[in-house]
């Protein structure tokens, strides 16, 4: 004799039948079931068109959107760490200088981009002084001012 | 030498493929998924656990899409790999008792629960009340369903037939119906269970 179903496994089991039922019906049928529940078939159709592609679209440039929201993050990091330096372009240079005195590690890095810091803009400095500070590589007593100069 | 056992390695579906298909999609394959997306939803009630078509859909979707879900062209057509799907994450989500809030893990490869545990998401398993709840849920959707067929003779047998095991053949063969006769019964069936949830009613 078959074991009985507890009623989740009833529930589960007729769902997989009128799957099936639906999978295999004719537009007809398919139609009057919609009608009967107070639905067009035309506007059913066209709506799940528009809802296909909307997901399609979503999904496909959701990994764009998502590059250009973290952009959108580091922009505004570095734009806070910006406004924290040194207000003149020459103590942001002395703040640089004493940074890659410390960092070896900084020092190597900024040395395959720049052979000659003195070429670097103003701007460049204060790009390079933002990202350090953003990776938390000034030196941990500094001040953001600069007002001691060299040191 | 030759291997006569050689058997094919189905060939999963590239993005190209799965995106003509969801274009492809004719009238009636949509009418197919709306059909089967109704029959899944989940009022859910007060207990806040359930889902729509739409929620099922664009779950099933954005997984294939993703290669989460794969399609295998050779293996199966598009409308019932997309039935498929709805099935399998209606039943997950009712296993753990309330759909995965997709922010936490947009790409996450939830048919796995592996791949759930990969990306730090919460265990969602039913508790014993919950799990209790859900049983009630079910129990509580028969009910509503054997007393809304209880005249109707053919409903009855295969709602009486699918819990107690049987197959198509054996509730038709030991109740004496016809194709004809079945088919009808279960979209009536169907259209019951659509129509209690298009209602908002606890099924």
């Amino acid at each position: 004799m078959n074991r009985k179903r507890d009623p989740d496994e009833h529930l589960e089991a007729l769902y997989d039948e009128l799957i099936e039922g639906a999978l295999s019906a004719d537009e007809a049928t398919l139609d009057a079931m919609l009608r009967a529940e107070g639905r067009d078939p035309t506007e059913v159709v066209a709506g799940l068109r528009v809802a296909f592609d909307t997901t399609s679209r979503n999904v496909r440039t959701r990994r764009l959107r998502e590059a250009k929201a973290q952009h959108g993050r580091s922009v505004s990091r570095l734009r806070e760490h910006q406004q924290a330096l040194p207000a003149s372009p020459e103590a942001r240079r002395g703040l640089l200088d004493r940074t890659l005195r410390r960092s070896a590690e900084a020092r190597e890095a900024l040395t395959l981009q720049h052979r000659d810091f003195r070429q670097m803009t103003d701007e460049d400095v204060t790009g390079l002084l933002a990202q350090l500070a953003a990776l938390g590589a000034l030196p941990p007593d500094e001040d953001p001012e600069g007002s001691g100069g060299e040191r | 030498m030759a291997d006569d056992n050689h058997e094919t390695v189905p060939t999963p579906a590239t993005l190209a493929q799965v995106e003509a298909a969801f274009k492809a999609l004719t009238g009636k394959e949509l009418k197919v998924i709306d059909r089967v997306g109704q029959t899944l939803a989940w009022p859910g009630g007060s207990a806040g656990l359930g889902w729509t078509f739409e929620d099922l859909r664009q779950e099933a979707q954005t997984r294939t899409l993703e290669g989460t879900r794969r399609w295998y062209p050779g293996e199966v057509d598009f409308v019932r790999h997309l039935a498929g799907a709805m099935r399998s994450i209606a039943s997950e989500w009712r296993r753990r008792g309330r759909r995965w809030p997709r922010q936490l893990g947009d790409s996450m490869d939830a048919d796995t629960d592996a791949g759930a545990q990969a990306r730090g998401l919460r265990d969602e398993s039913l508790s014993a009340e919950e799990a209790m709840i859900r049983r009630e849920a079910a129990s509580a959707e028969l009910k509503r369903l054997r007393a809304l067929f209880a005249d109707d003779e053919g409903v009855s047998y295969i709602l009486m037939g699918i819990e107690d095991n049987l197959g198509r053949a054996e509730i038709m063969k030991a109740s004496d119906m016809t194709l004809k006769e079945y088919d009808a019964a279960r979209n009536r069936l169907t259209r019951a269970t659509a129509r209690s949830k298009q209602a908002g009613g606890r099924t």
